[in-house]
């Protein structure tokens, strides 16, 4: 009896230490502490921590390696210089890297020049020059591992003769050329790879930056911690460091936001995020980016191979009661999706599938119209082959398990049974999809940039086959129409043209329905608004919520 | 005991070969490398340059006799994924996860231990029937649904209602981003107790029973009647002996820990051996994996070697047998 009262006397003052350690600075001193912040001062200083759902596979951005959304969310958009930003209402505006708009020609060829800044310069010193745009051209162009060669390769000459002035011609016109030396890429410092093993010199991160933040360490699957570049030549950072802490468990994630251990969270979208929205202190927002979800048909499997089918199920489909089930308690503002592109896209949306809302009476004429009669089951047969399909999704997302199940439900109603198969991710979209072993999918296409390019999704030529197993028009969807136009859509640059080919192309798929759109993918921005202060809203293209960070700033200059 | 030891030794070979070949066979027949890289690029070329450049385009034979051939020689080759050296990520990985195995167990044992011999010793009292029932919540209790549930009355409760600005323990990682008191501490707290808590409540109760077989053993009872202190029988006659059984029990589980705790890791954002597993197996990394189950195969092998020498140590008959 005596031990055990010394065993408690033992845990009162580690207790009362672990308190006073937590304690250190409490909420209340903290809102009293700048009065300049409350009057709208931006206060300099203090390092923030955030939340990071996922890791990157390396810092290589060149790389096949590289893509994973967020390393570019954390790193490459941070060090990297580019020559156009996405801002974000969606639309190009020149970075402060170029002085001005780059000049377009489209005749003889097509030739953009770019006329970089007198006093843009890399961390350490050395003026970023047009050879820095000439070694992404030739890594891109010529590497060997390469994660997107599209555009870089239509590129025949950098002209680098001039250091500040980079002259790009192409050798066939590319359309969303204000893509390339931004986006993935960016611009890179020739005078520190040239003639070096670029992956080796870079996969693991570097500490060279052109850009407002300077990396300081990458620990894989613990965090990233950037500290400001004093060589920054544009808006230097408010913060002195900002620290992502990985956390990949969705819960964890959101119980480390509560309990104050990150300041702010980019999560994919789920229902429980919900939890977050009435928490104190919170800015919780979701707004459409440029990612989509949809139903996507295997337009070679029976009954898929008929487009009658394929209407009668774009109308046996209750879009608008999905979008609300899965979206309903986070967000009323998100609407079924009509086209393969966002509203956020503003220039390119259509609304080419707005006639297919629910109305049996329009599956009971097209299907009867192909020949199909209910069965005493209530499900349609032909020629002794019953509507019955099966759906594929990503194994353990529980939104998309959630969807399959109210369109068991919806098209059950309509006369066609539904059983689901799911698979991991992996299988899903190294076998399933392009081997063709699918009827049903449902996944996310996830745009880097508002370009309405879909050739790669719907041509004819991204079938895959066994020559050319990477092809992603998964949907074997094949119709001279569509071809046309959208190879037309990769070429033509002027915007107003081009948007009236998107939706002549949009329209053709409406008719064709290799897939019905369904969402448009919100992206979810939660931060602490008592800790942090400035423009904190989502950017919809690859750069997330993190477009301008070194616009963010600690209130009282302690996060 | 060498020869026992090298008998066990090579005994294991064999094994860890099997294995691998089942590993690489299943997940190579089963999951794309470059899934990752299929869904994000947008250019056709890609894939086949990524697959030719990696050697995927080789046959599986061709593929799995150049990563053994290279492992043995001490090349474990690099992730396909990340590119990083396969035992660089292993070793980084191994170690974060054996201090959360070192204090686990430390914990785990001390308190096991100690319930066991009390329970034991005070065989249907109110304290031994609550340590039982404990047990057995502690054991049905799903692992991610008592970290969830430590961090909300651990971490989340605290903050609200002593209005701190940092929680008194942490959930996320290994350390703060700006150095804390007792931040090692703090940090370990959580992950450690969840990880204890099934530990803790299977091997009580095998402490337990086995304290009970020893406590009615005829040397018991003549230790007793020789008049030896009642702590004295307990701890020096009876606890030695009963350790011997838990002793295999604790072993083996150390090994499976190696790469058992998946869940653990990934709810507190522990970059160790468990999460590195889920992300090869999601990504379809071999050359992760390999290493990866041989690694773990070693330890679990290397413990369950452990056990037997130990048995020996604590128990002289089988020594001298």
């Amino acid at each position: 009896m005596q031990r055990m009262r010394g065993g408690k006397l033992l845990l009162v003052p580690l207790l009362a230490a672990l308190i006073v350690a937590a304690g250190c600075g409490s909420d209340k001193k903290k809102t009293t502490a700048s009065p300049t912040t409350e009057q709208g001062t931006v206060a300099k200083g203090g390092t923030l921590v955030l939340g990071a759902e996922q890791n990157g596979d390396c810092a290589d951005w060149l790389g096949a390696c590289a893509g994973a959304s967020w390393n570019i969310y954390m790193i490459q958009q941070h060090t990297v210089p580019r020559a156009f930003n996405v801002k974000p209402d969606g639309e190009y505006e020149p970075s402060v890297l170029l002085d001005g708009e780059p000049t377009f020609e489209s005749t003889p060829k097509q030739k953009v020049t770019y006329k970089i800044r007198a006093d843009a310069v890399w961390s350490d010193g050395q003026p970023i020059t047009s050879s820095d745009f000439k070694y992404v051209w030739d890594q891109a162009k010529n590497g060997t591992d390469i994660y997107d060669k599209t555009g870089y390769k239509d590129i025949e000459s950098v002209d680098d003769s001039n250091p500040k002035v980079a002259v790009v011609t192409y050798s066939t016109p590319y359309a969303d050329w204000k893509d390339l030396f931004g986006g993935n890429y960016g611009v890179w410092p020739s005078h520190l790879l040239l003639g070096k093993d670029r992956d080796a010199e870079t996969k693991d991160g570097y500490t060279w930056s052109g850009g407002p933040w300077k990396l300081d360490h990458w620990t894989k699957d613990v965090e990233v911690k950037l500290v400001r570049n004093d060589k920054y030549w544009g808006k230097k950072p408010n913060l002195d460091a900002v620290v992502f802490k990985v956390i990949s468990d969705t819960a964890a994630e959101i119980q480390a936001y509560k309990t104050g251990q990150v300041d702010g969270i980019y999560p994919q979208v789920q229902l429980e995020l919900a939890t977050l929205k009435n928490q104190p202190n919170t800015s919780f927002s979701t707004t459409p980016g440029f990612s989509y979800e949809a139903i996507w048909f295997n337009t070679s499997k029976p009954p898929l191979n008929s487009q009658a089918v394929r209407q009668a199920l774009a109308y046996a489909t209750d879009r608008k009661a999905i979008v609300d089930r899965l979206f309903g308690p986070i967000s009323k503002d998100i609407q079924p999706l009509q086209s393969f592109t966002t509203p956020r896209n503003k220039t390119y949306y259509t609304k080419s599938f707005s006639q297919y809302v629910k109305d049996l009476s329009k599956v009971n004429s097209l299907m009867t119209g192909d020949g199909w009669a209910k069965g005493s089951d209530g499900i349609w047969a032909k020629g002794g082959q019953k509507a019955s399909l099966t759906v594929r999704v990503t194994a353990g997302n529980k939104r998309r398990e959630l969807t399959e199940q109210i369109l068991q439900s919806q098209w059950k109603d309509a006369g066609f049974e539904l059983t689901t198969d799911n698979q991991s991710s992996s299988i899903l979209f190294g076998q399933s999809l392009p081997n063709g072993d699918f009827q049903v999918a449902l996944f996310a296409q996830v745009p880097t940039s508002k370009s309405p390019a879909q050739c790669v999704n719907f041509c004819t030529e991204s079938i895959p086959t066994d020559a050319n197993k990477s092809g992603t028009n998964y949907y074997r969807i094949s119709d001279p129409e569509l071809d046309r136009i959208w190879k037309q859509v990769d070429q033509v640059s002027a915007e107003s043209q081009r948007a009236g080919l998107v939706k002549q192309g949009a329209d053709r798929l409406g008719e064709l329905v290799p897939a019905i759109p369904l969402d448009p993918f919100p992206n979810t921005v939660v931060y602490n608004t008592a800790k942090l202060g400035g423009n904190i809203i989502d950017n919809p293209s690859v750069l997330g919520m993190f477009w301008n960070l070194n616009e963010w700033y600690c209130k009282g200059g302690k996060c | 005991m060498v020869t026992f030891v090298v008998r066990r030794v090579a005994y294991s070979i064999p094994v860890l070969l099997i294995a691998s070949v089942l590993v690489f066979g299943f997940v190579r027949a089963t999951t794309d490398p470059l899934a990752r890289l299929r869904q994000g690029s947008r250019d056709p070329q890609a894939v086949p340059r990524e697959r030719a450049r990696l050697g995927l385009d080789k046959p599986l034979p061709t593929q799995y006799w150049k990563w053994l051939s290279g492992f043995v020689r001490g090349s474990w080759g690099d992730s396909f994924i990340t590119r990083r050296s396969a035992a660089q990520e292993i070793r980084a990985k191994l170690w974060n996860t054996l201090q959360l195995i070192i204090w686990g167990i430390l914990l785990s044992a001390l308190v096991a231990i100690a319930v066991g011999v009390y329970s034991a010793s005070r065989q249907y009292s109110v304290l031994d029937y609550t340590f039982t029932g404990l047990s057995f919540l502690g054991l049905s209790m799903p692992v991610f649904w008592f970290a969830l549930m430590a961090i909300q009355f651990l971490v989340y409760e605290p903050r609200q209602i002593f209005h701190l600005d940092q929680p008194i323990l942490y959930s996320v990682g290994l350390h703060s981003a700006t150095p804390q008191p007792f931040d090692y501490v703090r940090h370990l707290a959580l992950p450690v107790l969840t990880l204890s808590v099934q530990l803790v409540a299977g091997w009580s109760r095998y402490q337990r029973s086995s304290m009970l077989d020893v406590m009615s053993s005829d040397y018991i009872r003549t230790a007793r009647a020789k008049g030896l202190p009642r702590r004295k029988v307990l701890l020096k006659h009876g606890l030695r002996n009963a350790l011997i059984p838990l002793t295999t029990v604790m072993a083996i589980d150390i090994g499976a820990l190696f790469g058992g705790l998946i869940i653990t890791e990934k709810i507190f954002a522990w970059p160790g051996m468990g999460k590195l597993f889920l992300d090869a197996l999601i990504d379809g990394d071999t050359n992760v994996l390999l290493p990866w189950v041989m690694v773990t195969a070693v330890f679990i092998i290397g413990f369950n070697l452990l056990a037997d020498i130990l048995y020996g140590v604590l128990d002289p008959r089988i020594r001298l047998s």
